[in-house]
């Protein structure tokens, strides 16, 4: 991922150019489908999110705000948004599939799918590792599992307060694990 | 919003876990233009890329991009919007003459602002009041449902149609074993496991659902008695219809996103699993 590369796409998508936003499709789309669908956990609707994550880079990119973070992380917050948005939905409920699932990486044991990882990956894995318990737990339940606050609460049988205090020493934990500069 | 509250709400908003209200409040505080809330998100939100990260990386479907371009090609057009552009240059004359009363009405707001503000400071408390409030009950109920799903649990094991998958132990303990029962739609199941040693004080045990090709998922975490027994109820079976098989691992305690522990038992449903494999 490249920042300012990004960003400039960006810009010029903002100018509406649609050759720019064909190429900043190409270097995202696999990245935001697999995110999309990670939490979904259906083909069909993860491609419903992706889909919806470019209309919304094409209609809003004049919304980016650098000093708020990356085009990358601009991208990452609008689709985990849009596909926990939707496992909230009636009507995805309606299916059955109320649980906002976690976002299950590929397996180190699993025979060859632990090759497909990146060595970014493995490091932000073996940080989470060595996170005190309890913060995993939440950084595990709200970022891979999805859930929310008050269903966190619920889940761990802590006060709302709690849940909210442990996430945000968890996220601080986590970014001096990975060196992180604030 | 309070800069206070919308600060310690940063993660989740990275996060996309807040509910629709709590985000709109946080947005509305970033456009106040508060910098220090800004460099916060961005260090919160490039952790949540890097976490990002850690999904399995699949091609997207080529029907993606079919599907967005047909669609900007329906709702993109130019000619209409350097139209908006000239009219709204027509427009400025306009809004310079009207400028003045304008100052005026705003000076008016601003009085009835202040009052406004100040009852719905009043009315914030008293929501976070009834908030709190609703979460202890919320809390307590939560514990009798547990307490009643484990009963359901129980029962599950005497319905007609209930699978049951034999867990056999692994080299780290081959003496330990276990069963998964599911309910024949697979919606939710009860894992029993024998003889497994004592997870030391800083990991757990980690359940996981097996899929054909794909990475498993996480069901659940528990620890055993000084019997080495335990007995984890699923409350609901994520992509039930995919699962093959299940293990356990042991794990950091609050458990991974992937198995990275000794696997301890695993078992295979037999009417899942393929011929010859």
């Amino acid at each position: 991922m490249d920042p300012a590369r990004d960003a400039a796409l960006l810009h010029r998508i903002r100018e509406r150019d649609e050759t720019a936003l064909s190429q900043l499709y190409d270097r995202y789309a696999n990245f935001v489908y697999s995110l999309a669908r990670s939490i979904v956990r259906d083909d069909g609707d993860a491609e419903d999110v992706g889909q919806e994550v470019f209309f919304r880079v094409w209609e809003r990119a004049g919304a980016f705000d650098p000093a708020r973070g990356s085009p990358a992380a601009w991208i990452t917050t609008m689709t985990r948004r849009l596909a926990i948005d939707r496992t909230r939905s009636r009507s995805f409920r309606a299916r059955g599939r109320e649980a906002p699932i976690d976002a299950v990486p590929a397996s180190a044991a699993d025979d060859g799918a632990a090759a497909a990882m990146s060595a970014e990956a493995n490091e932000v894995l073996e940080a989470l590792k060595r996170l005190d318990p309890p913060y995993r737990e939440i950084i595990r339940l709200s970022y891979y599992e999805g859930l929310s606050h008050s269903n966190i609460a619920a889940r761990l049988g802590t006060p709302l307060g709690t849940v909210k205090s442990r996430l945000r020493e968890g996220v601080i934990q986590l970014r001096r694990l990975l060196d992180i500069k604030t | 919003m309070d800069h206070k509250i919308a600060y310690e709400l940063l993660e989740s908003y990275a996060f996309g876990i807040l509910d629709e209200g709590e985000r709109a409040a946080v947005e509305e505080h970033l456009n106040t233009g508060c910098a220090e809330c800004a460099a916060r998100l961005r260090d919160v939100s490039e952790l949540s890329v890097r976490l990002a990260m850690t999904v399995p990386q699949v091609e997207a479907p080529g029907r993606i991009r079919e599907r967005l371009f047909e669609r900007i090609g329906m709702t993109h057009h130019p000619a209409r919007s350097r139209a908006r552009e000239r009219s709204l240059t027509g427009w400025l004359g306009v809004a310079w003459g009207t400028a003045a009363v304008a100052v005026a009405a705003a000076v008016v707001l601003m009085f009835q602002t202040v009052t406004l503000k100040h009852e719905l400071r009043d009315m914030n408390k008293q929501l976070t009041a009834n908030a709190l409030e609703t979460q202890q009950v919320r809390t307590e109920l939560a514990d009798y449902k547990d307490e009643l799903e484990k009963y359901k649990g129980t029962r599950l094991l005497g319905e007609p149609g209930t699978r049951f998958v034999s867990l056999n132990g692994m080299d780290p303990n081959p003496q330990a074993f276990g069963t998964v029962a599911t309910a024949p739609d697979k919606s939710m199941g009860m894992l029993y496991v024998y003889r497994f040693p004592m997870a030391p004080e800083n990991k757990e045990y980690q359940l996981w659902g097996l899929r054909d090709g794909k990475p498993p998922i996480s069901l659940g975490m528990f620890t055993v008695d000084k019997n080495g027994t335990a007995m984890l109820k699923m409350e609901s079976i994520p992509a039930s219809e995919e699962i093959v098989g299940f293990s356990v691992t042991i794990e950091p305690r609050g458990g991974m996103p992937q198995p990275t522990g000794m696997m301890y038992v695993k078992g295979m449903d037999p009417m899942e699993e393929p011929a010859g494999g």
